[in-house]
């Protein structure tokens, strides 16, 4: 059997000026084809727990590792930052710190070429990239020039160009617009559906993540403290609320309802499922269609 | 809102156009007309490109307008000196990083009164009286750098209302923010609004919040105001969010598709509406 794309166990992590650890005694794994969304709050361990899969630690930020962080069955530790990352795509938060060429066509073509593919094959895959994120028009404009959106999804663009198998993401939507994060998300759910990738996302929408993400974890205190598939996840409210993280609205909306003592079989938490089952309680003529 | 007379309103725009100088000559508003009375709670929405940025600017006084009118706080505000302009109107920008440049915690808070010319007994009470209340106080000796994400974002906020503008603008507070902290922002400017009476005007893309929080929504779209009203109100003109891209919250297009009415736009209304349906 192939092995997993990711694998720890029992991981922990000190910073080297910290106190205690940053993460504790973190263990999961991600199969190839998979989407898994990392939630939390502020603090949590979210970006340090994206540093670690891509390698960043320890290899640029020193800190203490005990445990095993495996990348298709190699320990990370035991890998130079480069091997790692032909594998490895991390998307950062603040899209300025990762763009810094002038042309977005040289940044996105600048992975290719560091790698030494031959001109043809940078100049399909650049078209491919473009395309991939509807970014034909920004292709000649100069990258600190674009709006914050635009930036974010050229960063995206550009780690998509190296075409890794695992790409990793800290927040890539924060700064899009709701119909941008949708669209960009709905991208990178497509990367996934090619089963050699992978995919670990850190998001705050979890709006977003439910209605794309395979499974979902839920980071509190450096610790995961939940790791399921989204309905399972949005209806834990006792430990949702402990780490000051909210579901989806329907998710909410299905509890109160719940506990209001309104009949849900299944209790819907996307808006999807709750038209649905109303739509069967308000008007029981169509209830047949309308079990979940 | 249109009976409101000039010296009742916080903004008026009519006919605002601005363009972006050469070489890039992007004209961001195209004949904006907007009313905003004193001491409302304002969101302006729209997607990326539609103007929000460009409108808070202009009536921040930093972007002069190209053509039409406009008045913040009943000036023209952009002719204003900038020590003039902070006690009508204060600007806190998205990224708190572009703002804090002091060493000092304190330093930052009272970087503006300084400015003003306060006298040391003013600076040392009001900057201690905003340290407090925005919870900083215990902070004020660390460098701001020192601080988390979301206490830099309190210290912009505090250093602008040090200065006690008539009008907070607070652009996209709740970017890189989990929904606890952004909730807190959006408290710290609900308490700013209701106890002092500054008018608040916050960029956001977060429905949720300005359904909780803004009792008016400016929708913006493709350099003009496309639509203002309440949030109940504008969350059910389908046929503009459609044109804007606006997405209304999950409950309120709930509401929408089962015929609730009023429409439901927060999570408690919207349990209480169907279960006022279910029991009829």
């Amino acid at each position: 059997m192939a092995d997993p794309v990711i694998a720890l166990d029992r991981v922990s992590v000190r910073y080297a000026t910290a106190p205690s650890p940053t993460l504790r005694d973190i263990s999961f794994r991600v199969e190839p084809g998979e989407f898994v969304g990392i939630v939390g709050s502020t603090g949590s361990g979210k970006s340090t727990l994206l540093y670690l899969l891509a390698g960043v630690i320890p290899h640029y930020l020193g800190a203490e590792i005990s445990g095993d962080v495996l990348i298709y069955g190699r320990r990370t530790q035991e890998l130079s930052l480069a091997r790692i990352s032909e594998r490895v795509g991390l998307v950062l938060q603040d899209p300025e710190a990762q763009l810094f060429n002038l042309l977005v066509r040289d940044e996105l073509a600048w992975g290719l070429e560091n790698r030494g593919l031959p001109r043809a094959q940078i100049a399909s895959r650049l078209a491919s990239t473009l395309s991939f994120f509807r970014i034909e028009k920004l292709q000649d404009r100069i990258t600190y020039d674009l709006s914050g959106g635009e930036k974010q999804r050229v960063a995206l663009a550009a780690v998509h160009a190296i075409a890794p198998e695992v790409y990793l993401f800290d927040h890539p939507t924060s700064q899009l617009d709701p119909i941008g994060a949708a669209e960009v998300i709905a991208a990178v759910r497509r990367l996934a559906e090619h089963h050699e990738h992978a995919i670990v996302m850190v998001e705050d929408k979890v709006d977003e993540l439910v209605e794309h993400a395979d499974r979902l974890i839920l980071l509190d205190g450096g610790r995961i403290v939940l790791d399921a598939g989204p309905r399972e996840f949005c209806l834990r409210k006792d430990l949702l609320d402990a780490a000051g993280v909210r579901p989806t609205q329907m998710a909410e909306l299905s509890t109160r309802l719940i506990d209001a003592g309104v009949k849900l079989a299944v209790p819907p938490i996307t808006l999807e499922e709750m038209t649905a089952a109303l739509r069967g309680l308000l008007d029981p003529g169509r209830g047949e269609t309308t079990a979940g | 809102m249109t009976s409101s007379s000039p010296a009742e309103l916080a903004v008026l725009a009519e006919g605002l156009e601005f363009e972006y100088p050469a070489p890039r000559r992007i004209l961001a508003l195209k004949g904006v007309a907007l009313r905003v009375p004193k001491g409302e709670f304002a969101a302006i929405v729209g997607q990326n490109g539609s103007g929000k940025t460009s409108l808070a600017r202009c009536i921040s006084g930093y972007l002069r307008p190209t053509r039409g009118t406009l008045r913040v706080a009943d000036t023209e505000v952009w002719r204003l000196r900038p020590a003039q302009r902070a006690t009508r109107v204060g600007y806190v920008f998205q990224n708190p990083d572009h703002q804090l440049f002091r060493e000092r915690v304190w330093d930052d808070v009272a970087f503006g009164l300084q400015n003003l010319g306060a006298s040391p007994d003013q600076i040392q009470e009001s900057v201690e009286q905003v340290l407090r209340r925005l919870e900083l106080w215990d902070k004020r000796e660390l460098h701001p750098f020192q601080l988390s994400r979301g206490d830099r974002q309190r210290l912009a906020i505090a250093a602008i209302i040090v200065m006690r503008p008539q009008i907070l603008i607070v652009d996209e507070p709740t970017t890189g923010q989990d929904m606890a902290r952004s909730r807190e922002i959006m408290d710290l400017l609900a308490r700013l609004n209701h106890d002092q009476g500054m008018t608040i005007l916050t960029i956001t893309h977060v429905m949720e919040l300005v359904a909780e929080y803004a009792r008016w929504v400016i929708v913006m779209h493709d350099g003009r105001v496309l639509l203002d009203g309440p949030p109940r109100q504008v969350f059910s003109r389908v046929e503009e969010l459609r044109i804007s891209a606006i997405s209304p919250p999950p409950v309120a297009r709930l509401g929408l598709i089962l015929g609730l009415d009023p429409l439901p736009i927060t999570v408690p209304e919207a349990r209480d509406a169907i279960l006022r349906r279910l029991s009829v």
